[in-house]
């Protein structure tokens, strides 16, 4: 008999794709949803600043060097900024820096893992060797260097230094990405996918990517918790964005000498860095574990 | 039916559907297909040469490492690289081996398409079935993503999902074994194939769940009227499904014919022996079935004559050192068998060039 249910009564169906399955647990995770949120909402306050403070970032008031106050919530510098303006513009700084940062690191990773997974032989090698050779380089004199030699040509520009280390940050993430394709393209559906004539191209966006998309969703929060970290630590020792543009690390930097006597200078600007990388390395431990449940402990 | 009625009923609709005059779809002659590994050189196929016709089921028997396999893969292109293919196969006319990959890709999954052994693997995990059944028409008729999900709905419906307008958009986890090898089925019709090659479709299901899977493969090549290869080592199998039979041992032909023919009287003492072991109803209770002794030999380096002989009661000494040609049984057409001593008296050696 040829029964079309295999015997299983047709119940109400609902079509449940990993995604959504994901999105649920990613969401009953409380501390990376807060995290998240807190992200979100400071990114949106970072626009509201100017209007409910009154104070811009490029704007020097007369008030020098003062400690916080009803009028300068974060306090003033020595010619006389508002530090919160100035600690607000840096924080949407860092977040725009660190967003191009990696989607450029992200995509080129994910893609050149992919195409060195499907392609073996000679590609697998030429794009391995790149890899290699970028995670050897040290990142930070690398870096400094090339933000030296290019001030010419916009070196100290946000949108230069945050391709510049978008370019630099890719080769950890084909890493994983050729591993797991490596894995993957032998199972027995990429097959069936070329039997029913799908191209190289159609395998590797349609069939390879989306199947090691969970680990790339991590690895790309890490990303954005490191491309801050890095355009700081660059900011922090003087290179990249300059002045009047602000970056939390400059901030932080112009503030070190005054951390005894003036504190406010170097702990609030520095506290707000803080807390943008631990709001987004929670998010990404949750998108971990919404991923792998297996690593999930129990309450 | 033991003499030359070369006309086999359908098992299913119990019409005669194939002709012996109707035309060549795909081709092989002398096929053979070496792998180099580390330890030598893999023999995995041997010289082999079958055709399909329009609207014929072929079963390929062998067991496991005979080459069934690895012979229609090299039909469809999708061998690895390291793979040495040497002969010819030809698609209604046309050469396959050497076929730029671009041409090959527009082939694959229209003119001929494949049914993999294990439904639980052959589902992309992350892409809902609808998507992969549209895929095909999606590449190969350049269709939109709405006449291509109806494509879909209607596939599935013809293979048997319930609900399938709701089915469409759900996942490969949110179905069964049984329901998945229907998806992969409807996939592999989604083009209209003229040939539909099914390797072991129910080796990985159920016992219940094969007799089911086998109808549907028969009814989706009835929808789409192609011919169908199918490789098993299922007799049972073949016995229910297939029109003709081409077994293989160790990368070489063993014998040939039409169904019945061959269960009725096989000339090749391997096939006999396949037979012999497979349980029957109407043999008496506690008879052991008769296992073929012995293993089949290593492809890496297969004995000059006959593969067989070292596991056959009917060798002589011409058999370790000449391997037999396909010869022509008595009064049967179609029907060839390669041994040395055939269980049936065999009639002449065929001509070189002549179809097997």
């Amino acid at each position: 008999m040829d029964d079309p249910n295999n015997g299983v009564l047709a119940v109400d169906v609902v079509a449940r794709s990993q995604w959504r399955t994901v999105a649920g647990r990613f969401f009953s995770h409380r501390f990376a949803v807060a995290a998240l949120l807190a992200a979100l909402a400071g990114y949106a306050f970072t626009f509201l600043a100017e209007p409910l403070t009154g104070w811009n970032y490029k704007e020097l008031s007369s008030d020098l060097s003062q400690g916080p106050s009803s009028r300068h919530w974060f306090g003033t510098d020595t010619i006389g900024h508002d530090m919160f303006a100035q600690s607000m513009r840096g924080l949407q700084v860092s977040i725009h820096v660190s967003m191009v940062v990696a989607t450029i690191a992200t995509v080129l990773g994910t893609v050149l893992g992919a195409v060195q997974g499907w392609f073996r032989g000679r590609v697998d090698a030429g794009v391995g060797l790149l890899v290699d050779f970028l995670l050897i380089l040290p990142l930070l004199p690398v870096l400094m260097v090339l933000a030296t030699r290019t001030r010419a040509i916009g070196g100290s520009s946000l949108m230069f230094v945050a391709v510049v280390i978008g370019l630099f940050l890719w080769a950890p993430l084909a890493r994983v990405v050729r591993g797991e394709v490596f894995s993957i393209r032998e199972k027995e559906f990429i097959e069936a996918a070329a039997a029913l004539g799908a191209s190289n191209t159609r395998i590797i966006f349609r069939h390879l990517i989306p199947n090691v998309m969970s680990s790339v969703i991590v690895y790309a929060t890490l990303t954005v918790a490191t491309a801050i970290l890095v355009e700081t630590a660059l900011a922090f020792l003087g290179f990249g964005i300059q002045p009047p543009e602000v970056s939390l690390g400059a901030l932080v930097d112009e503030g070190r000498d005054a951390a005894r006597t003036r504190w406010w200078l170097f702990y609030l600007p520095g506290a707000v860095l803080i807390s943008l990388v631990l709001c987004v390395n929670f998010v990404g431990d949750g998108l971990r574990d919404a991923f792998d449940p297996r690593q999930r402990r129990r309450r | 039916m033991s003499t030359g009625g070369a006309v086999p009923s359908d098992p299913a609709t119990g019409s005669a559907t194939w002709q012996p005059d109707s035309t060549a779809i795909l081709s092989v002659r002398d096929l053979k297909v070496d792998f180099v590994t580390d330890d030598g050189v893999v023999q995995a196929v041997r010289g082999v040469s079958w055709d399909v016709y329009e609207g014929e089921v072929l079963a390929i028997a062998g067991e496991s490492g005979s080459g069934k396999s690895v012979s229609v893969l090299a039909a469809m292109g999708l061998l690895p690289p390291d793979a040495r293919v040497s002969g010819s196969i030809s698609h209604r006319g046309r050469e396959l081996l050497g076929m730029p990959e671009k041409q090959l890709e527009r082939l694959r999954g229209s003119a001929m398409s494949m049914v993999f052994q294990d439904p639980m693997t052959s589902l992309n995990p992350v892409m809902s079935v609808g998507d992969q059944i549209a895929e095909g028409a999606r590449v190969h008729r350049k269709l939109r993503r709405k006449p291509a999900r109806e494509r879909a709905v209607e596939l599935l419906d013809l293979v048997g999902i319930a609900d399938a307008a709701r089915r469409v958009d759900a996942y490969p986890h949110e179905f069964s074994g049984g329901m998945r090898q229907r998806a992969m089925i409807a996939m592999a019709i989604a083009n209209d194939p003229d040939v539909l090659i099914a390797d072991e479709p129910t080796t990985a299901l159920d016992v219940t769940i094969q007799a089911q899977i086998l109808d549907v493969l028969e009814r989706a090549r009835q929808a789409v009227d192609s011919a169908l290869i199918l490789i098993t080592h299922d007799l049972g199998v073949v016995a229910r499904t297939a029109h003709r039979l081409f077994v293989m041992y160790a990368g070489r032909t063993a014998e040939t014919g039409m169904v019945d023919d061959v269960f009725e009287h096989p000339a090749h003492p391997y096939t006999a022996g396949l037979l012999a072991a497979i349980p029957r109803l109407d043999t008496p209770r506690g008879r052991r079935l008769i296992p073929i002794e012995g293993s089949p030999p290593s492809m890496l380096s297969p004995p000059p004559g006959c593969a067989f002989q070292p596991r056959c009661g009917r060798a002589s000494d011409l058999c370790p050192k000449n391997p037999p040609p396909p010869l022509m049984l008595v009064s049967v057409p179609s029907h060839y068998s390669a041994c040395h001593h055939p269980l049936t008296p065999l009639q002449t050696p065929i001509a070189e060039d002549s179809d097997v």
